[in-house]
């Protein structure tokens, strides 16, 4: 972590990075600090690298409680309509939005765009789920059929959004559908904390719950579980981290697919273990992507999801293949 | 005390059980016998609150089912399926500790770990509990789900009765697994445990049941001892074979062969 505050388009020492740490605690440390330096640190790297580790543990959390819901493997937020909801929702806010509500006070200015975010992005999860179960069993093929159908409408619909758009409305919803952790700020650092921790948390007191989902709706039940209820509360909190998430950094893909399956194969599907460990990794994988996306066409930079998306998908066919191997009948994702 | 009362149940037009009443005794080993589509299997997932839309009533010792809490009930009630659909790799122990998932709320107690030991090693799967569960053959799941519901209602509750539920559970087992699937079963029926299993092979039931409910179409056709209930008769009438008793004097039970 402190290697990434430290890197960028310009670096910062770790001399600094304290001085300036212990500035802002109110100590008069001895040694001076470069004001450029040090407002860099303060206001751009360290919400920076905080959005990033928050971000990561949330996306790889949210694919892991996806994945245990749908109890398929393959299954992450971009999937199933989280993420391409809450686009449209986020998008639907930088065009009709901004003029809509400018005259409201601040507050509700920084809540609007989470808020619908996260409205679309429920929506769009609850119609992929309800539409591919029937009878308390979700068919694979149509629920990914399901999905692609609602992340095309997403798709279509933010689309004709960046079309009706003035020009920098526009390159803001393309630059954002690609995702970028240049706009963090303190505010969008606090909202998301605020959100993400709580729900994670909550989502931990549900691993056990959704352990015994991993045998069935039928077999949960007789384990004692109300799992109608127990998939309201999952979508919510799941819908919760995603759209908070991506309305502040926008669509980053294949985390919350890879993190999940790396930790399945190391240590199993104990969703006690998957969750805590997906948090963890996925902080560290989010940042190191974040890095390379500022280093690699310095000092320009690219958006991550376009880092995580080139890297992510071969690893993903590379463990693919492998599990194919281990098992042998290639039941695991058949 | 399990009583089933006037269940009727259709999907559609199609009446699936018929005016359907039976009640199960603790201490005895129930089996309900039938045709495919018979609607046993239905009955079974009625008595286990799977299927909650339906006209009748269930009552575990006098109470209804539907006024009762789903994890209360889970302490002394297990449902053991035909096959299950776990596809995620887990280890045997956890697996198997789902049975105590009713009994502990996040981290589970000594007591827990010991009795899903006892359970694994009464299914000889002792050496299994770091396998993974997904590289276990199709026999071998379904012992390590029978050490789980085992392991469910593995003590006997102060003053109430435990309720063991099992649907086919033994179409993927060999020979030698079904008897010693069946053997248990009778074994935890014995301890004051309700015990309703849908079976298909009607020597078996003959060989291990108390008392044998026969269904067909969604009707009762017979109920009661299994020397009574599998009959030539019945069989005929049921499955529209004929059938031949065959006494051996070593068994104390007949069999029955297809002519």
């Amino acid at each position: 972590m402190s290697l990434a505050i430290r890197t960028g388009a310009v670096s910062i020492t770790y001399r600094e990075i304290f001085i300036s740490l212990a500035k802002a605690m109110g100590l008069h440390p001895e040694g001076q600090v470069e004001r450029i330096q040090e407002g860099l640190f303060m206001y751009i790297r360290l919400p920076r690298v905080l959005l990033c580790v928050i971000i990561g543990a949330g996306l790889s959390v949210s694919g892991a409680l996806m994945q245990g819901l749908f109890r398929n493997p393959i299954v992450e937020p971009g999937l199933i309509g989280t993420s391409s909801g809450a686009a449209f929702g986020a998008a639907l806010i930088f065009v009709v939005g901004k003029s809509f509500f400018a005259q409201y006070s601040t507050l509700l200015g920084t809540m609007i765009l989470p808020l619908s975010a996260f409205t679309f992005s429920f929506i769009a999860t609850m119609l992929v789920y309800k539409l591919s179960s029937s009878f308390g069993k979700v068919t694979v093929t149509v629920m990914i059929l399901v999905g692609v159908a609602i992340n095309a409408i997403a798709a279509s619909c933010t689309g004709f959004l960046s079309y009706i758009a003035r020009d920098p409305q526009a390159r803001s919803i393309t630059f954002w559908n690609l995702g970028t952790f240049s706009g963090a700020n303190w505010n969008s650092v606090c909202l998301v904390y605020v959100v993400t921790i709580p729900s994670i948390f909550f989502v931990l007191r549900y691993s056990k719950a959704l352990n015994a989902l991993l045998l069935g709706e039928s077999e949960a039940g007789y384990l004692g579980i109300d799992t109608e209820k127990l998939k309201t509360k999952i979508i919510i909190l799941n819908t919760l981290i995603v759209a908070v998430g991506t309305s502040a950094v926008g669509v980053i893909g294949f985390v919350g697919l890879i993190v999940p399956h790396l930790l399945r194969m190391i240590k199993g599907s104990d969703n006690r273990f998957l969750i805590i460990g997906s948090a963890l990794v996925g902080a560290i994988i989010m940042n190191v992507a974040d890095m390379v996306s500022r280093v690699i066409i310095a000092p320009a930079e690219l958006p991550i999801g376009i880092v995580t998306s080139f890297v992510g998908a071969p690893v993903f066919i590379w463990i693919l293949r492998r599990q194919k191997g281990i098992h042998g009948k290639g039941g695991y994702y058949a | 005390m399990l009583e089933v009362k006037d269940i009727s149940y259709s999907i559609g037009k199609q009446k699936i059980l018929n005016n359907v009443s039976v009640s199960f005794e603790p201490g005895k080993l129930a089996m309900i016998i039938g045709p495919n589509g018979s609607g046993k299997s239905t009955l079974l997932k009625i008595i286990s609150n799977e299927i909650n839309k339906y006209y009748g009533s269930v009552r575990y010792d006098k109470i209804l089912l539907t006024k009762k809490d789903k994890r209360t009930i889970s302490k002394v009630r297990a449902v053991l399926s035909q096959e299950s659909e776990l596809s995620f790799p887990l280890s045997v122990e956890e697996v198997v500790m789902m049975g105590r998932y009713p009994h502990f709320d996040f981290k589970p107690a000594a007591k827990d770990m010991d009795i899903c030991k006892q359970a694994l090693k009464r299914m000889n799967m002792a050496d299994f509990s770091e396998r993974n569960y997904l590289t276990l053959s199709g026999g071998e799941k379904q012992r390590v789900h029978f050490a789980r519901v085992m392991s469910q209602i593995w003590e006997q509750p102060k003053d109430k009765y435990r309720y063991f539920l099992l649907d086919e559970p033994i179409a993927s087992l060999d020979l030698n697994y079904q008897h010693e699937f069946l053997r248990i079963t009778k074994e935890i029926a014995k301890q004051n445990t309700v015990t309703v299993a849908v079976i298909h092979d009607i020597n078996l039931a003959l060989q291990y049941a108390d008392s044998v409910l026969l269904i067909n179409n969604g009707s009762v056709i017979a109920n009661g001892p299994p020397s009574e209930v599998i009959t030539a008769d019945n069989l005929f009438k049921v499955y529209g074979l004929k059938c031949r008793v065959i006494k051996d004097p070593g068994s104390s039970f007949p069999h029955f062969v297809v002519e």
